[in-house]
């Protein structure tokens, strides 16, 4: 009786924190939008300005759904994990992302590369829970990276790489600095409390990645820290349809 | 009016820009503290806006650092924070004595108040 009532206790709390973080990161891109708004309202835009911003817009209401697509799909982690799993070909769902991102990235004057380094057979996943987690933490890596410092270009790379352990990792690399294994298990006890779980990164940002941090641990593997020609980022690791491999 | 703004978001920024330099003020805009202090050595600035939430260094370091030179120790400065007042007095005990006249709230503040309390602060230093 205690232990369950104990193990309420931690699903509330982790709710709570998963709150917190979601309403930290929907609160940008509604400020985005308010802000967008009132700014057509109130200016004399030409008709072409006017389409930039309502394409701004659009994005950022994207990026907010996004989240709460996220979010769904954690709530919804337990019934995922009793489904059974599918083969999916990781350097296509590189390519789904980076071309559902493009136009949010350009926003933010960001390159996007898809790097798949080697063949890989397919991984077992959920497909549309990977592609989430991929989705909202480039994302993530999108605004941190133009947050920490003033470029007129930044470059951001999704890529999958086989590990030294021979297993394969996707995820999301670039220059934002103050990621790390450690800064990442801080920020997961952090989640909830502060406003700035991730010290490095501003708090309409860190949250996405919390997120996806969540995802990937409910399904597969937590995100680590990770390398990727010479960029650092963070990835998760995803294992390999065994029975494809056999083949 | 000369506003130095410090915001970490790229698109959030392009819009508070537009709003100030349709209303004639010229915008300095900077996503990292440091960058700001230099900006400021260049032109010196009649209003500070800045998040207390920022990547590098937050908005009270960069206020210390900011006060500590005598020439922009009375600069005023606003705050534009995803930080309620409450929070902001938990954050940073400090703020008033650090020369932030007026805390605006970014999910209830429209840029149309916030164009018009900068003004109100560089024609009335004392407000």
């Amino acid at each position: 009786m205690k232990r369950q009532h104990s193990r309420g206790s931690e699903t509330f709390a982790r709710q709570r924190a998963l709150l917190a973080a979601l309403s930290d990161d929907l609160t940008l891109p509604l400020v985005q939008i308010k802000t967008g708004l009132e700014l057509v309202e109130l200016e004399n835009f030409s008709k072409k300005t006017v389409r930039l911003q309502t394409e701004a817009m659009a994005l950022s209401a994207e990026s907010g759904l996004q989240l709460i697509e996220a979010y769904r799909l954690l709530l919804r982690s337990d019934q995922i994990l009793d489904m059974p799993f599918e083969p999916v070909a990781i350097g296509a769902v590189l390519e789904e992302v980076a071309h559902q991102l493009t136009h949010y990235a350009k926003q933010y004057s960001t390159e996007l590369i898809v790097d798949v380094q080697g063949r890989f057979s397919p991984v077992l996943a959920h497909p549309a829970s990977l592609a989430t987690v991929l989705e909202v933490l480039s994302s993530s890596l999108i605004r941190a990276q133009a947050s920490q410092s003033q470029q007129t270009n930044y470059r951001l790379v999704l890529g999958a790489h086989r590990s030294s352990e021979g297993v394969i990792a996707a995820g999301a690399f670039s220059n934002v600095h103050g990621l790390s294994d450690r800064s990442l298990r801080a920020a997961r006890s952090l989640v909830g409390q502060a406003r700035q779980p991730l010290p490095a990164i501003p708090p309409g940002t860190a949250s996405g990645i919390l997120v996806a941090d969540m995802l990937c641990s409910a399904l597969w593997q937590p995100l680590r820290a990770s390398a990727h020609r010479n960029l650092g980022g963070l990835a998760t690791s995803l294992p390999v349809t065994k029975q494809l491999q056999f083949v | 009016m000369n506003v130095l703004l410090i915001e970490a978001d790229r698109l959030l920024a392009k819009n508070i820009v537009q709003a100030f330099t349709g209303a004639g003020h010229a915008v300095q805009w900077h996503v990292d503290p440091q960058s700001a202090i230099t900006a400021a050595d260049v032109r010196a600035p009649d209003l500070i806006i800045l998040d207390f939430l920022l990547s590098n260094r937050s908005g009270t370091e960069f206020l210390y650092e900011f006060r500590s030179y005598p020439e922009w120790a009375n600069v005023p400065a606003i705050s534009y924070s995803s930080l309620s007042d409450n929070e902001l007095k938990n954050y940073s005990p400090s703020f008033k004595q650090l020369g932030v006249k007026k805390v605006c709230y970014k999910s209830t503040t429209p840029l149309s108040e916030l164009v018009d309390a900068a003004r109100q602060l560089v024609l009335t230093p004392a407000a």
